[in-house]
């Protein structure tokens, strides 16, 4: 379980990670969502032990990362752009983590070098993008971590790719029970791989759930009425936002489907229909909340 | 924050990081064998051989192997520190960037400070490997000259002895240059500031230290030394041009303790630094601001000093001293902080170390300015006094002769001369001595006081008290008071003492055992003739001669000068007047001139009748 205990990192003036605190369970793929400069990267590199933290504690199963070779040992970080040794090919590489991580799986190794087929001995600086990433990803399940930090891990991948790595994920967490925590702004991948997600704003959580959960907490809603009820009429609903266009009203609610739908039906609409929201939506409605949207920051802007 | 990780962990971290670093240097460390081979090995086989091409069959084989061996000799101490020092200077930069640019990259600190080594264990695998990198090659090629010299049999102190010292040095200060590098890279954000800081304290500290030392001398009565400027006190925190002192003889005692433990502490330090050092640093200004303090003051204190110093010497006004020292130094300040900080930005916060700055100058000068606190009038008590020698370089006509450094495996002759201070040890000369002290500190506080810069001139006069309590006071006198005609006056009589005079050249302190042979040289012709002084008691007549007849008033009818043997360690007496130096020492061909009627003269007459005449000589010139 990786838990975040009043964390604070500043870098200079800014501080990326405000005071935060939430726990990522174990055996799961976890999604860190959220607006740009939230502090997700900075969670991520907390986590892997390469920064120090100026307040709290990260904790991963109940050890703090900084200087801890024994926590470090069952962590693999994929950062952004992922950093190979200059003039390297894979099989440099692989010896390379081999030498420290404990856990180093060269059958493992082999196995992925022939699922992505990158050739052990091509220079790594040579390779695109996706492939480099490709080449991190072998790395990371090579080394047989409990714990794996990715960030922006789809930038770059085909959508082939892509579903083969959800795949490898999955499979990894199914047989080796392993943690996965995914910081993307891809989030219709996410919402396939992920069973959580965080979503992080200006340094700090604005939830952390469960996505089924998530999915079946918030729904959008697209009703009709004649005459249009006053807005104070719809306040039990927990409304995240509101429109209306004449007789049409839509609206983001923070309640299950059957529950709008029945409030709903008492205010005798016209028509009236509940679905449930993509992540997408989820992220885009909670971050109007906070205040993250484009009226505000065009606003923000002519100010 | 403590480590949760246990020492057998951290050494197999070390293992594993000494191994791979090493293994990736391997070509660097191939590269730095070869380019020493080259330059050491190589060019010596071959000089070697053409040497014993060009023999000659004539030549005898002891002729040929002194030769071989001085050759051999020349050869270690001309390029060791040329070739082998520079070229560890080099790679020891090189290999810094190789080992510890990561620090410097967000990149590659992404994958180092991940991984599941500890920092210590990581710094210390990397800087291992690193000096091992840099020891082999120098030790595969040291080997190798060693086994030149087995092979041409070349006696061991012709070479042998200081081939294995120079490698100590060699691999001593190649750890001292790696090590502070590696201190530097730790406080860096970026290679190019590691590279900026390294070129700023070893250019910046001699620097700052040679002008501040200028500054006392040309300032402060009696603190102008006559001595040369220690290069070791110069380079005490640049280990750059520090590394070629000791190849050059130029190491005191304290040399050695003093960079093995600044080396250890640089690398404590790098440690240390390291565990608290923010990954997030990297591709920043400094992780650890301290250097840059620390190499912008110095550099400012350079431009303040430097320019200030031209400006007085050029224009003598104190006035224009100030100007300079303070436009020089905001300069300086500004164009250093201009390249830290990669522009203008945080100029104005900067400022307020200009203003430390500007009040620790200020501070210096107003105590030099105001005699430092009673140096400038302490003169101690005749009940204090055991002796006392004069160095009255510039101000008297010094005798003909010179007294150097010399090697006595090579013959080679270092530096310039060691000057020959008179020890006077009477009362009533150390009384006069004293007098005359307290004589000029009284002129200096009536006329000169508070002191500004004097422009000097050529004339030094130095005091060395040697003080009953075992310690030493020194005063020296610089001519740039416009005092001169009056120290002159008030040194004749001290300069005509018969204690000053027959201490005041090597005549005095030769033996007849150390005449060869003398040349002498008739008054208006160019050539001379050099007699083979055979005998004993010819040569202590020659001796006794010039003895009574030193710094009389001579009408210079003819010339001389004598052959003396080689090196040799001075006696009590001659070590006493050379300041205590106590390494062998050569007596550079002295020379002497003779009235036609005087003692010498007749003394000449008579080795010209019985000694043999060994050639016949240009005259380079008898001192008067």
């Amino acid at each position: 379980m990786i838990e975040a205990r009043g964390l604070v990192k500043k870098f200079g003036e800014k501080t990326a990670l405000d005071n935060m605190s939430f726990r990522i369970g174990g055996k799961s793929v976890f999604g860190l969502v959220g607006s740009n400069g939230a502090g997700k990267s900075t969670f991520l590199r907390t986590a892997a032990g390469i920064y120090r933290p100026d307040a709290g504690k990260l904790l991963i199963d109940g050890s703090e990362p900084f200087e801890n070779s024994g926590v470090k040992g069952r962590v693999f970080f994929i950062p952004d752009y992922p950093y190979f040794l200059p003039q390297s090919n894979l099989a440099e590489m692989g010896s390379f983590l081999a030498a420290v991580y404990p856990r180093w799986d060269w059958k493992r190794f082999d196995a992925l070098n022939r699922v992505f087929p990158l050739g052990e001995k091509t220079r790594i600086s040579t390779m695109s993008k996706g492939m480099q990433r490709q080449a991190a990803l072998i790395c990371a399940f090579s080394a047989r971590p409990d714990y794996i930090l990715m960030d922006e891990i789809f930038d770059g991948l085909d959508p082939v790719m892509r579903q083969l790595l959800k795949r490898l994920v999955s499979e990894e967490v199914a047989s080796r029970g392993v943690t996965v925590v995914i910081a993307s702004h891809n989030l219709r991948e996410l919402e396939d791989l992920c069973d959580h997600v965080g979503l992080f704003h200006k340094g700090g959580v604005v939830f952390e759930k469960d996505l089924d959960e998530l999915r079946l907490g918030v729904c959008k809603v697209q009703a009709v009425f004649r005459p249009m009820p006053e807005r104070s009429a719809f306040a039990p609903l927990n409304i995240v936002k509101w429109e209306t266009r004449g007789s049409l009203v839509n609206f983001v609610a923070r309640a299950g489907r059957d529950e709008v739908l029945a409030k709903l039906n008492t205010m005798n609409p016209v028509f009236a229909e509940a679905l449930p929201l993509t992540l997408e939506e989820v992220f885009i409605s909670e971050m109007e909340v906070a205040g993250y949207d484009i009226e505000n920051i065009l606003a923000d802007a002519e100010k | 924050m403590t480590s949760k990780t246990s020492l057998p962990t951290r050494k197999n971290e070390f293992r594993q990081t000494f191994r791979w670093a090493l293994r990736k240097n391997a070509g660097m460390t191939g590269l730095l064998a070869a380019l020493l081979f080259v330059c050491l090995p190589m060019i010596l086989l071959l000089a070697l051989s053409s040497g014993e091409r060009y023999a000659g069959p004539e030549r005898t084989e002891t002729v040929w192997r002194n030769g071989i061996a001085t050759q051999y000799a020349g050869f270690l101490h001309a390029m060791i520190p040329v070739a082998a020092v520079s070229l560890l200077l080099l790679f020891s930069v090189v290999l810094c960037v190789r080992l510890f640019g990561y620090m410097q990259n967000r990149r590659s600190e992404d994958l180092f400070h991940a991984l599941p080594v500890g920092r210590v264990p990581m710094l210390l695998g990397r800087w291992c490997a690193g000096m091992v990198a840099l020891a082999l090659p120098a030790l595969g090629n040291f080997g190798v000259l060693a086994l030149i010299a087995l092979a041409y049999r070349i006696p061991l102190f012709a070479g042998g002895m200081y081939l294995g010292t120079a490698l100590c040095w060699l691999l001593l200060m190649a750890a001292a240059a790696f090590t502070f590098l590696t201190f530097l890279s730790v406080c860096s954000g970026s290679v190019m500031d590691t590279i900026l800081s390294a070129l700023g304290v070893n250019v910046g500290f001699p620097a700052a230290v040679f002008l501040s030392q200028s500054l006392v001398r040309y300032t402060l009565p009696g603190a102008y030394n006559a001595d040369r400027f220690n290069f070791a006190v110069l380079s005490l925190l640049a280990p750059f041009p520090a590394a070629y002192l000791p190849h050059v003889g130029e190491e005191p005692v304290w040399f050695l303790p003093w960079w093995i433990c600044a080396t250890a502490a640089l690398l404590a330090g790098a440690c240390l630094l390291y565990r608290r050092r923010r990954s997030e640093s990297a591709e920043d200004r400094f992780a650890f601001a301290a250097p840059k303090i620390v190499i912008r003051f110095l550099l400012t204190a350079c431009g303040g000093l430097g320019l200030g110093l031209a400006g007085m010497f050029m224009t003598g006004n104190i006035a224009m001293f100030l100007l300079l020292a303070a436009a020089g130094s905001l300069v300086a300040h500004t164009v250093v902080e201009a390249v830290y900080s990669r522009g203008f930005r945080g100029m104005k916060r900067s400022l307020r170390w200009y203003a430390i700055f500007a009040v620790c100058f200020a501070a210096f000068y107003g105590v030099l300015a105001t005699g430092c606190f009673g140096f400038d009038t302490r003169v101690p008590d005749p009940s204090e006094v055991e002796s006392i020698s004069i160095d009255a370089a510039g101000f008297s006509s010094s005798g003909g002769s010179q007294v150097y450094r010399a090697d006595h495996d090579t013959g080679l002759i270092s530096g310039p001369p060691i000057p020959l201070e008179p020890v006077l040890k009477k009362p009533e000369s150390i009384r006069a001595v004293l007098q005359f002290h307290r004589e000029l500190v009284a002129k200096y506080r009536a006329e000169k006081y508070p002191y500004v810069p004097q422009q000097g001139y050529w004339g030094v006069f130095t005091l060395r008290y040697r003080l009953k309590n075992g310690s030493t006071l020194t005063r020296s006198f610089l001519d740039s008071s416009g005092f001169s005609e009056w120290m002159q006056e008030k040194e004749k009589p001290l300069l005509e003492m018969e204690e000053y005079r027959e201490n005041n050249d090597m005549v005095f302190f030769l033996q007849p055992d150390d005449l060869l042979s003398v040349t002498v040289y008739s008054n208006n012709g160019n050539k001379g003739s050099e007699y083979l002084l055979g005998d004993g008691a010819l040569r202590g007549e020659l001796l006794d001669a010039l003895r009574s007849e030193y710094d009389a008033d001579r009408s210079s009818d003819g010339g001389l000068s004598l052959k003396v043997r080689e090196p040799f360690r001075p006696d009590d007496r001659l070590r006493e007047a050379l300041g205590g130096y106590s390494g062998e020492v050569a007596v550079g061909e002295p020379s002497y001139s003779y009235r036609a009627d005087g003692e010498v003269a007749r003394v000449l007459k008579e080795i010209a009748e019985k000694e043999k005449v060994y050639g016949f000589v240009e005259n380079t010139g008898p001192a008067g």
